[in-house]
């Protein structure tokens, strides 16, 4: 794909910056300071990283965009580059807007400013109407004692033609490498500042007047989905997690490993997803909650002990962060192709709840609400993300903490497991399919849990047809009331035409009407804040009142869409906006994909299969 | 007044095995060694997995949990640390315990998991009619192998010896009251128990009978040269190309899981009372996120 170059007068919106280079050379901790140095100096930022299935030497890059106002999503067009190799240059090139600059490590060209595009030397040719700057980053570094520092220039650089106050940059990068000793600190200050007097000194011509925006500069957190997620499940009392390392969702094990044993919890790393989720299914039905992340390939092997857990029912949350597939795909890319998966996945028939977070918040608070709704409703819960919402970083200014709350479903406690005795029943068949549950260990009510057809005692081997429909009947009615628990849409704005998303593409997708409006185009803007039980009662009214609806999702076969078509109808209004490069969506890629549904005739046009938005 | 408990107090529905199953010994004997050791039945769990072994939950006057094929240990761990006061047991059959699940049976002996594992070795798939199974010898007719089966056997004192198991034990169904005792010490080894137990299927396996076994399985326990604390020992005896014994193999020191991992709780986690816990995502947040 070529990103569209969206030429657009950016300081009024922010600036967005990248870091280019091979795994090892300190791309990702450059981007990480800067993106916490521009947040500290006020501005609100959002992250995306590029990164290779390579360890060492695969070409990596780290986009950080600051913006005066709360950003989601990557920007359409890049202000500066900082191309540490050639190749950055030849891959990002094209994104630079008009004007935009490419900083280049002057390696044995002239170093000082280029006059234009034309000049550029090396592999890779200027993209049109930037402006390519030769600078010694590595020979700046190596004066200053180790040419791994070159990142380091290049961070003064960038500061002083975005305007990212030296100070701020400097004490970022000291806490940066505060474990490291006084020496290193003293060191990449040094490299801070000289990248600052060269740029000072020799590129003054080149700043066209990107700053970077100064907010408020309220108390505020940088972080990912991926920690929003752990810390909702800390939050919610999450006290053992199982899993096997997976990207993207390996930061999750890391996290619950350092911080599960403050609590008394435990994380363990399993031999495999299998061994995962029948571990957090051995601790839901002894009564503690748990929680396991994964990916396609985790989910795959997992399928089976979804089915155990649907059929015991077993309170479980399962974090699946989406990434491309099939098989081993593109583990270090973004896409949403296994949301069919998600929703259907496993053997039989049995209730299952999937949340769709699409903001920072909601990947905290879903997974908080997650464990409640495991436990209320005693079946696997999934949260389900993707690549973009949980790797990149964004500021927060405010979680919604005070919205967490604790509820355990139906238990049998002590004194009622001392009345019923023997009377217990398990699985008793109640109005609402929910039994109370008891766990091991309490006196009195000794149950089996079983994934065989069992009846209302839990007693197995029970082949009576009427048993065994009520049965069914009985787990499938559990989630009946689910929607006064778990939102299923969040809807704004309004217009004939309705837009329908969920996950990473929500910020892109708000961003892109925010252009549309601008335009005197009104939509409105539906999010699938629970994909199953499908909110069909939610959804239908909007897809009735719409004149369109164009569902944008990250993949190819239009998964969202076709769970609309099955459970609302109005196929002759659908259409989808779909990206499966691997690549989130930018804004203008949404805003372009949309002008054009309005632009079709509406009748007959809605049938035919979403055009792959950049391809 | 303490109430004296037997068998029975350890029993739920009848067993529904084939006449002559060996797995009514070992369900018995898992019941004896509970009274032996003065259980309360609510505070014991068994987990079972999938075929003829997979019953016995329903016959256990326990808490139950039978699960899917081959996945006991990892289940029977998620319970332990969930909480740590129970005595959780798992029992499984030969194709749970060392073809479909075999993976997880070296990482619960790496981990020293505070569990018992009580294997019912029969040799064949019972419940599926008679296939092959991890343990059948090579040569043996089945339906799944009519000319014969091609491969060895695996080997599971061999592998669980080799795995670092804490507690290594083969008993037999013919022989209740000494399988009794093997199973009674696994529950109370801290760390790791593998029970082997071998267990006839008089239906599926008209060759290895109960006399067949009498014949041939040698009782170590009753060796006067034999030490389960030496190692050297325990490796002649799974070196043996059958080992066709019963009785304590090895027996070490156990270090369990829940004891080694950093900060555990030391009472069950199951019994804490849940509150949001936002004063420390607040503290996090600062110390980690903050800008």
């Amino acid at each position: 794909m070529t990103p569209p170059v969206h030429a657009r007068n950016r300081t009024a919106a922010g600036a967005a910056w990248l870091i280019g280079g091979k795994t090892g050379e300190g791309v990702d901790s450059a981007g990480e300071i800067f993106a916490r140095a521009a947040a500290r100096a006020g501005a609100h930022v959002h992250t995306f990283r590029l990164f290779p299935p390579i360890i060492k030497g695969g070409p990596t890059s780290y986009e950080v965009r600051a913006a005066g106002a709360p950003v989601e999503a990557r920007a359409d067009a890049l202000d500066c580059i900082v191309a540490l190799d050639g190749e950055t240059a030849a891959r990002h090139g094209a994104a630079l807007r008009q004007g935009g600059l490419l900083l280049r490590d002057a390696g044995r060209a002239a170093a000082g400013q280029a006059e234009g595009s034309t000049t550029a030397p090396g592999n890779a040719p200027a993209p049109t109407g930037a402006v390519t700057c030769h600078v010694p980053f590595a020979a700046l570094a190596r004066d200053l004692g180790d040419p791994i520092m070159k990142n380091i220039v290049a961070l003064g650089v960038s500061a002083h033609l975005l305007g990212l106050d030296v100070a701020v940059l400097r004490d970022t990068v000291r806490g940066r490498f505060a474990d490291k000793g006084s020496r290193v600190q003293d060191q990449n200050a040094a490299a801070v500042d000289a990248g600052w007097r060269y740029a000072e000194a020799h590129l003054t011509a080149a700043t066209d007047g990107a700053r970077l925006p100064r907010a408020s500069t309220a108390h505020r957190w940088l972080l990912s989905g991926n920690d929003a997620i752990a810390l909702g499940a800390l939050a919610a009392g999450c006290r053992l997690y199982a899993s096997y390392p997976i990207t993207p969702a390996s930061d999750i094990l890391e996290w619950m490993a350092a911080h599960l044993p403050e609590v008394g919890g435990a994380a363990v790393q399993t031999e495999d997803e299998i061994a995962a989720l029948s571990l957090v299914i051995g601790a839901g039905y002894a009564g503690v909650r748990a929680m396991t992340a994964t990916s396609g390939p985790g989910l795959s092997l997992m399928t089976e002990t979804m089915g155990l857990a649907g059929m015991a029912e077993i309170p479980a949350v399962i974090v699946a962060a989406q990434r491309p597939g099939p098989s081993a795909g593109m583990p270090t890319k973004h896409e949403q192709s296994d949301l069919l998966h998600i929703v259907y996945a496993s053997h039989g028939e049995f209730p299952r709840i999937v949340l769709t977070p699409g903001t920072l918040e909601e990947c905290f608070t879903d997974t908080a609400l997650a464990f409640n709704l495991a436990e209320r409703y005693q079946c696997p819960v999934i949260v389900a993300v993707d690549q973009d919402l949980v790797l990149s970083r964004t500021t927060a200014s405010r979680l919604p903490l005070d919205e967490v709350r604790v509820d355990r479903g139906e238990r049998v406690g002590s004194a009622e497991a001392a009345r019923l005795g023997a009377a217990y029943e398990r699985y008793a068949l109640t109005a609402s399919g929910i039994s109370p549950r008891a766990v091991p260990g309490q006196a009195g009510v000794r149950f089996l849990s079983s994934g065989d057809a069992h009846d209302h005692r839990g007693v197995i081997d029970v082949e009576d047809p009427a048993v065994r429909r009520a049965m069914v009947d009985k787990r499938l009615r559990k989630t009946r009331d689910v929607w006064g628990h778990a939102a299923g849409t969040a809807a704004e704005g309004d217009g004939d035409l309705l837009v329908i998303a969920l996950g990473s593409p929500c910020g892109p997708v708000r961003e892109a009407l925010g252009r549309l409006r601008a335009d005197g185009i009104a939509a409105r803007f539906l999010r699938i804040r629970r994909l199953w039980p499908f909110p069909a009662h939610e959804v239908a009214p909007e897809v009735q009142r719409a004149r369109r609806v164009v569902v944008v999702e990250h993949n190819a076969t239009g998964q969202i869409a076709t769970l609309l078509r099955a459970h609302v109808g109005g196929h002759e209004k659908v259409t989808g906006l779909r990206q499966y490069n691997g690549l989130p969506f930018r804004p203008a890629d949404i805003a372009a994909g949309l002008r054009a549904a309005v632009d079709t005739p509406a009748e007959g046009a809605g049938l035919r299969p979403g055009a792959a938005a950049g391809d | 007044m303490t109430t004296v408990l037997t068998h029975k107090d350890f029993a739920a529905e009848r067993a529904t095995w084939c006449p002559g199953c060996g797995d009514f010994a070992v369900l018995r004997s898992l019941q004896e060694a509970c009274v032996q050791l003065d259980l309360a039945p609510h505070r014991v769990v068994v987990v079972s997995g999938i075929g003829c072994s997979g019953k016995l939950t329903s016959y256990m006057g326990t808490y139950g949990f039978h699960t899917h094929h081959g996945r006991t240990l990892p289940v029977a761990t998620g319970i332990k640390l969930a909480n740590r006061a129970l005595t959780v047991i798992a029992a499984a059959g030969d194709g749970d315990a060392y073809g479909i699940g075999l993976n997880h049976l070296i990482h619960a002996i790496r981990r020293d998991i505070d569990l018992t594992y009580v294997v019912m070795d029969n040799g064949v798939y019972g419940n599926t009619k008679g296939q092959t199974s991890p343990t059948t010898a090579a040569g043996v007719r089945t339906p799944s192998s009519p000319l014969g089966a091609v491969d060895e056997p695996v080997h599971p004192l061999r592998l669980a010896l080799a795995a670092g198991a804490t507690y290594l034990a083969q008993g037999s169904s013919g022989d209740p009251a000494h399988l009794t005792r093997l199973v009674a010490g696994g529950i109370a080894h801290r760390g790791f128990a593998l029970i082997n137990v071998i267990s006839p299927c008089p239906t599926y396996d008209r060759v290895r009978t109960y006399a067949w076994w009498r014949e041939r399985l040698r009782n170590i326990d009753a060796d006067a040269g034999h030490n389960a604390a030496d190692p050297r020992r325990a490796w002649e005896i799974v070196s043996q190309r059958d080992t066709e014994v019963v009785g304590l193999v090895y027996h070490a020191p156990g270090r369990p899981l829940d004891e080694r991992l950093p900060g555990f709780a030391a009472s069950p986690l199951a019994d804490e009372t849940l509150a949001p816990d936002l004063d420390r995502v607040r503290r996090i947040l600062d110390q980690e996120y903050a800008l």
